[in-house]
């Protein structure tokens, strides 16, 4: 055998630059892909923490992993409790302003209920760093007590003035007992009122003018059932008439086993759908298959 | 003409059946075409076999796992292994232990005008046949064909049991003056059920599962709602309910991402926007029409009525809507 | 003892082939069969991929065939799937259920069902591609260019009426919009869509007539189809790139026998065995994790399959007109949905046709254009794909937005104006690269590569490498660039010492052809560049020189040795007995 038979490295380099490409950018596409699914099933923990200037320290904890809906009752409150109003001047009072009036930058709070500011609390959305943009969900800066006082005390401000107690909206539920709910009438609600926007595998979707509904993965079922009742942001709320309280425990039900459900195909791609599937079918399927071509064929 | 045996044909004519070696006058050029390419035959046989007895081994893995009912992951892998064994090894053999080549082959010449005219001569030959008064007879034969045809495709009208009307499924709703409105469930809706920012899917009284009837009912206030130059709306909207086919005037898809802070209808398949406080009025996406409303009223117990039907047929356009 | 039973074998099996060909008269075209020549280049498999998935849908269809129900009838579901239990649904849902659930391999089998459609139309998507790029279609191709177009379509169709088939959420949604769209068209529209849905939407027998024209007469039209592309290919026989001998009027390969039809077969086999990785790997159209399909459900994110994406897009970036006469009126959807794609489709069958008329070119082609030897249809090309694929983001829009964080709003009009912009920029870049790309004499030949060694002196020396002799023979070594071109820079060599050149090598060098020893140089100092792994090379040093090399380019994993002299006049002969028989 001559020298000249072997193959000099830069031919073999040629040889070897599109398949390593490919491979290269499958290997890319996977990390996007496993990358964002971990992002939309992660904790938030990757946001920045808005700006705890006031916040006691060693209240970052909270543990977002609160799945039973029951660390909330630690404490029982009285209504307008001292230390509530302390903690909501500190960190609402400056855009809500300090009888929770509201003010141009942010809407009044009297006769939102207990559960609104509960709920927008502890998922961390408040409060915002910057008021014009949509709240993300963020590592709560107050704890499940401190949370609970702040909205007790907002639900007791009244507008000074009016005659009567000012109506309020839904106060924090109680314990929310999922051991008796229906799965399967979960779903069919789930794919009624809450998959248009939130979409079927509640992986949250895309709304006007930039606005997005958010991925339920995160949410507790305290969460959920706060964001059924008063409707955050752009969600519609829906009342005890419309949906009863087995309803929402259905839907809770479901709204935790579809967000983390039964994968049975493999890896799930993202739970978005076509888009991602069809990349795979293009890049992974025909890429791999014209890797094999490449091989099998001539290169010249 | 010569073959892989590389026995000169002294006939060999160009547009032959034979593949050849090129260059076969040179014998040691002719004898590199029937190497194999593999500068190690023994390597690739040790692989090739693997394969082939990685794809036997998976065989049996698969069977124990149709026996144990099966599991996609594992069946996946297995059929990959599998076929992946059969095939590397069979595309390793022939890349490597057959001969290299390469070969050549002289293409056949697909024109011939000898035949070309024979072709014509013989299409010549039915002329007689139809000739003079017998164009007539071919003409009577491609008209009936042809009718032939049309009337065999009648029968596909029984594809639609229920009749044809082209004017489509939305031209008339179950919508009349007084219909209860009612849930999915045939419940009727009470003008306490929504919250101010709720909204629901509705029906005609016992029209639940009418396609073209599901309506979006939406408590967008507690005050009647309309835009400044259709005041003639505000008695359409009772303490605030206002109800929009959920049909898209797009593509028909259901329009049910209700935005409660904006006051916006979003359609998901095609991102039509529609402003509900201005009657829905498009204000994005390809949606041509504002979504129909539906007028609404309060009977003497408090419940949800339809105050007449839709003024117009609901869903997308078609080309005889506008023939109402 | 064994050469006597292979010598029985040979005679028993010319005996039957002898009982064939008196029936059949088989010999002379199986000889043919066995003796057609298949170019060897890796592109002309791209088509093999689509046939092979299309056998692959032919063969999960029918085993899923088995099982499924092709009823729109209400049930209420009592089967495994907890989630889904009590919940009214169709039949056809229930039954896919079952499949994935419950029927040995049913979920592999559906989702390599699926992941095959994807790629089916993939691959005929870029084969198509390379059809166009290096000129495929020309005369006498012209047909079989319409006829593969034609398959494009009608897979398009069959993949979406076999998307809708499981009647799911979001495939439901899918059928409400096919429905709009093609409600749109005038006079006959409606009258079309109610006797395919069987009456007004959503019709009472839509998923039994999908049915039908799924698993019966698109698929039998397309395999006529098929059969016609097929035929006609290996009337004409395979066009090829220019090189190693070929010319206008033969073709160079490989023969089918044996040596395409192990590779063919095995790439057969390796394309199962991808789809079988993805079907027990990467879940595709969970359907029950969407829920059976109801006209008063939605969800966000209802996207079809890629190869619908496009018209989809089309559909979302499309500005909210409606045309009215009196008493009549044209709906939005008709125009991105019925006009665009037909006007599209007709600019592609008719390609080959108005080409050749603007060239005035009607000669036979058989041999393939590089695509920078035609920068005008080059640049067409790469312009109609931008606008493809700018209106396939169209089709996730949504997704996009929330992706990248903004709105539905601006993507859309970005990708608005993106739609009439992109297009002739990339077409306008492709064409000035090609030109560039051929006015550069050197770019894309390949220099006579030169193997660095280094010896145990220290010293080092390069001695190239010698080209098969059917290489050499079209070689030409790259003549330094013209004046007033690209001047390529040549450093000197500061590794290779003049000497190390050893004289043999140099006059085969020079036997090859005109190669100024500067050129040479320049060569061997690249492949210092590029050779970080000295060590491996020495091997090459011991062989034994003068016998010919292989060609180029035909090993990626397995590294060549040296193989023993018997080795070749074994698998010499052993291709002769193997023809033998045949050609006797």
């Amino acid at each position: 055998m001559p020298a000249s038979a072997r193959p000099a490295i830069a031919r073999r380099t040629r040889q070897m630059a599109l398949p390593a490409l490919l491979v290269m950018g499958v290997a890319a596409i996977s990390i996007v892909l496993f990358g964002s699914t971990a992002r939309a099933q992660g904790t938030g923990s990757a946001q920045p923490a808005a700006p705890a200037t006031t916040v006691p320290a060693g209240t970052h904890n909270h543990a977002l992993g609160n799945t039973g809906g029951t660390s909330y009752q630690d404490t029982e409150l009285g209504t307008g409790s001292a230390s509530g109003r302390q903690l909501y001047v500190q960190a609402c009072a400056s855009c809500h302003g300090t009888d929770a009036q509201g003010s141009a930058r942010a809407p009044t709070l009297v006769g939102l209920g207990s559960a609104a500011v509960d709920f927008w609390i502890i998922t961390g959305r408040m409060p915002l760093e910057v008021p014009s943009q949509q709240a993300m969900r963020k590592n709560p800066i107050f704890s499940t007590t401190q949370a609970k006082e702040i909205a007790q005390y907002v639900a007791s401000l009244q507008v000074p003035g009016y005659v009567g107690s000012v109506p309020q909206g839904p106060s924090i539920p109680g314990p929310i007992d999922l051991s008796q709910a229906n799965l399967a009438h979960g779903g069919e609600l789930f794919r009624l009122n809450c998959s248009t926007c939130h979409s079927l595998t509640a992986n949250g979707g895309a709304l006007s003018y930039g606005a997005y509904a958010p991925s339920l993965v995160p949410d507790t079922p305290l969460e959920i059932a706060e964001a059924i009742r008063t409707g955050p942001g752009n969600m519609p709320r829906f009342s005890i008439a419309q949906l009863s309280s087995q309803d929402e425990a259905d839907i809770i039900k479901y709204v935790k086993y579809i967000t983390h459900p039964q994968d049975r195909g493999g890896f799930n791609l993202g739970h978005v759908g076509p888009t991602t599937e069809g990349f795979i079918g293009i890049v992974v399927g025909v890429g791999l298959l014209m890797l094999a071509a490449f091989w099998i064929g001539d290169r010249a | 003409m010569t073959d892989l045996t590389g026995t000169e044909d002294p006939s060999g004519t160009p547009g032959g059946h034979g593949a050849a070696p090129v260059g076969t006058t040179d014998t040691e050029t002719y004898a590199a075409q029937l190497s194999v390419a593999a500068r190690n035959p023994k390597r690739v046989e040790l692989v090739v076999g693997a394969c082939f007895i990685l794809a036997i081994l998976s065989v049996f893995v698969l069977g124990w796992i149709y026996t144990q009912r099966g599991n996609p992951q594992l069946e996946g892998a297995m059929l990959f292994v599998l076929f992946g064994g059969i095939g590397f090894g069979m595309a390793a053999w022939g890349k490597y232990l057959m001969p290299r080549g390469p070969f050549v082959e002289e293409r056949e010449v697909l024109t011939s005008e000898a035949d070309e005219q024979a072709f014509a001569e013989t299409l010549k030959r039915g002329q007689v046949a139809i000739e003079g008064r017998r164009s007539f007879l071919l003409k009577l034969f491609l008209a009936a064909s042809g009718l032939m045809g049309a009337i065999l495709l009648f029968p596909l009208r029984s594809l639609s049991p229920v009749g044809l009307s082209p004017n489509g499924p939305f031209y008339k709703t179950q919508w009349k003056p007084g219909s209860l409105v009612v849930d999915e469930n045939n419940n009727p809706v009470h003008y306490t059920t929504l919250e101010v920012g709720g909204s629901m899917t509705v029906f005609p009284y016992g029209y639940t599962d009418a396609e073209d009837d599901q309506t979006l009912l939406i408590r967008a206030s507690t005050q009647p709602v309309a835009p400044p130059d259709q005041s003639h709306k505000l008695q359409w909207s009772p303490v605030g309910y206002l109800a929009f086919s959920k049909l898209c005037t797009h593509a028909g898809c259901p329009v049910g991402q209700y935005e409660a802070q904006y006051q916006k209808l979003l359609c998901p398949c095609h991102e039509s926007t529609f402003d509900v406080l201005n009657a829905c009025a498009v204000v994005f996406g390809p949606a041509p029409r504002p979504l129909p409303q539906l007028p609404l009223t309060l009977d003497s117990n408090g419940y949800l009525r339809a105050l007449s039907s839709y003024g117009e047929p609901v869903g997308p356009g078609f080309w005889y809507r506008d023939a109402l | 003892m064994r050469e006597k039973a292979a010598d029985a074998g040979k005679k028993a099996a010319a005996k039957q082939g002898r009982d064939l060909d008196e029936r059949l008269g088989l010999a002379s075209a199986g000889r043919w069969m066995l003796n057609y020549i298949f170019p060897d280049h890796w592109s002309f498999m791209l088509g093999e991929i689509a046939l092979y998935s299309f056998i692959i849908l032919l063969l999960t269809g029918v085993y899923l065939a088995f099982f499924f129900v092709d009823s729109a009838h209400e049930i209420i579901y009592h089967g495994s799937y907890i989630p889904l239990q009590g919940v009214k649904m169709s039949e056809a849902y229930a039954s896919t259920l079952q499949i994935s659930f419950n029927i040995r391999a049913g979920l592999v089998i559906r989702q390599m069902h699926h992941w095959a459609a994807l790629i089916f139309i993939g691959a005929i998507g870029i084969h198509m591609c390379r059809v166009f790029f290096t000129g495929a279609f020309r005369k006498p191709r012209e047909i079989n260019w319409t006829i593969g177009l034609t398959l494009m379509i009608l897979a398009l169709l069959n993949g979406f009426f076999g998307y809708s088939l499981p009647d799911d959420l979001i495939s439901g949604g899918g059928l409400r919009i096919f429905y709009s769209v093609f409600e749109s068209i005038p006079f006959v529209g409606t009258w079309a869509m109610e006797l395919l849905y069987g009456g007004p939407y959503p019709g009472t027998a839509v998923l039994s007539h999908f049915y039908v024209i799924h698993v019966f007469i698109l698929p039998l039209v397309i395999l006529g189809l098929l059969s016609a592309h097929l035929a006609i290919i290996m009337r004409q026989h395979h066009s090829q790139f220019p090189g190693k001998g070929a010319t206008e009027t033969n073709v160079v390969g490989t023969p089918m026998w044996p040596g395409y039809m192990a590779k063919s077969g095995g790439y057969f086999f390796m394309t199962l065995a991808i789809t079988a990785l993805l079907g027990g790997w990467a879940q595709i159209n969970p359907i029950w994790l969407f829920g059976p399909y109801d006209p008063i459900r939605i969800s966000t994110f209802t996207q079809p399959d890629w190869y619908i994406g496009w018209l989809d897009g089309a559909l979302r970036l499309w500005p909210n007109w409606e045309t009215h006469f009196p008493g009549h009126m044209i709906a939005n959807t008709f125009y991105p949905a019925v006009i665009l794609p037909g006007i599209i489709f007709n600019i592609l069958y008719a390609y080959p046709f108005l080409e050749a008329k603007l060239t005035g070119d009607k000669a036979y082609h058989n041999l393939l254009q590089r695509p920078r030897d035609v920068p005008g249809r080059t640049a067409f090309g790469a312009g109609f794909l931008a606008f493809f694929f700018v209106l396939l983001l169209g089709g996730s829009e949504d997704v996009i937005a929330v992706a990248f964080d903004t709105s539905v709003q601006s993507v859309v009009w970005t990708l608005r104006v993106g739609l009439f912009v992109i297009p002739p920029i990339v077409g306008a870049v492709t064409y000035l690269l090609c030109k560039e790309l051929s006015a550069v004499p050197s770019a894309g030949k390949r220099r006579v590569a030169n193997v660095i060694v280094r010896g145990a002196d220290g010293g080092y020396s390069a001695t190239p490498v010698e080209l098969h002799p059917l290489e050499a023979e079209h070689h030409h070594e790259l003549e330094p660039a013209p004046v007033g071109h690209v001047v390529m820079p040549e450093p000197e060599p500061e590794l290779v010492t003049a000497g190390a050149v050893s004289p043999a090598t140099a006059a085969e060098r020079a036997n090859r052809g005109p190669a100024p020893a500067t050129s040479a140089a320049s060569a061997s100092v690249q492949s210092t560049a590029a050779s970080d792994i000295p060590g491996v090379r020495q091997v090459s040093r011991q062989e034994t020189p003068g016998e010919p090399a292989p060609r180029s380019g035909r090993h990626l994993f397995f590294p060549r040795r040296s193989h023993g002299n018997g080795s070749k006049g074994d698998a010499g002969s052993g291709a002769q007995d193997g023809d033998g028989a045949g050609s006797d």
